[in-house]
């Protein structure tokens, strides 16, 4: 049996401390490794993947998903919340998810890259991923010109 | 820059994108290795992109073949179609409709997935009976 109150400290690359409790932080893969390797009451767990502001982010979902007695409506309008930040924010936490081997987490996010994508023009899209058009403007119109179809 | 030397930059291209393939197992491929090209600024890394691009309907697929060079190989890669019909594959949900037992009339529904890794999930639908 795990016992209760026990924190766990994640350093991330930047050497912001945050300090979760054992329960909240075992659930995720990674961590519940990591602490069952060696004994880490005493030590830091590092995250070298991942930055101070972003973790806040991640510490936040968690431990708001992890509450007890939270209902399913509060959760859904937290995560709507929770999802109000730059494409480049969005990117930074996705990362941090697959990092931490967060499922739950990732799948909320590219659920939300899907929303802001879906239906949107290419220019757009490339907004949201950061993509630098490298086609010429001919090479653009043929390749637009092979996948016509996908425009109707 | 003659025709040649672009070519071969090309191929470059071409290369490094399967080096970072083939080292698939690591947790994050950098993309920025594949920046040969200053102009090719990727911020995202392939698999991530990738783990977008696998739910997308095929139409859409195509139409983001004009976004870049990048994402027209990217989707047309063999890898990459590989993944996408392991997850359609793996996606696929069935629709599951029950009485409630002594209830009567009360329905209830479940969406459920073909593979065996993921939860029924209950669906809470606008009930005439309630």
């Amino acid at each position: 049996m795990m016992s209760l109150g026990k924190l766990i400290t994640l350093k991330t690359n930047d050497n912001e401390e945050f300090k979760l409790d054992k329960t909240v932080a075992v659930k995720l893969e990674i961590i519940k490794n990591i602490v069952q390797d060696v004994d880490c009451t005493s030590n830091v767990i590092p995250l070298p993947n991942i930055d101070g502001k972003t973790m806040t982010k991640v510490v936040k979902y968690w431990k708001k998903h992890s509450e007890e007695g939270v209902t399913e409506v509060q959760l859904k309008n937290f995560d709507q919340d929770f999802l109000k930040m730059s494409h480049s924010e969005l990117h930074d936490v996705h990362l941090a998810a697959k990092y931490l081997d967060d499922n739950q987490l990732k799948e909320v996010i590219i659920q939300e890259f899907l929303d802001r994508i879906k239906g949107k023009p290419i220019e757009e899209i490339r907004e949201v991923f950061g993509i630098v058009n490298d086609y010429t403007p001919e090479e653009e119109e043929e390749v637009r010109r092979e996948n016509a179809w996908a425009f109707e | 820059m003659g025709k040649m030397a672009k070519s071969f930059k090309s191929l470059l291209n071409f290369d490094c994108f399967f080096v970072s393939k083939k080292k698939k197992k690591k947790k994050i491929v950098g993309v920025k290795r594949i920046n040969v090209d200053p102009v090719m600024e990727i911020h995202f890394p392939e698999e991530i992109i990738m783990d977008i691009l696998i739910r997308l309907h095929v139409p859409f697929l195509f139409r983001f073949k004009c976004a870049s060079k990048f994402w027209k190989t990217l989707i047309s890669n063999q890898y990459f179609k590989a993944k996408r019909n392991n997850y359609a594959k793996n996606n696929k949900k069935i629709l599951i409709t029950g009485l409630i037992p002594g209830t009567g009339t009360h329905i209830s529904y479940y969406c459920s997935s073909l593979s065996s890794s993921q939860p029924l999930q209950n669906l809470c639908c606008p009930s005439n009976h309630a």
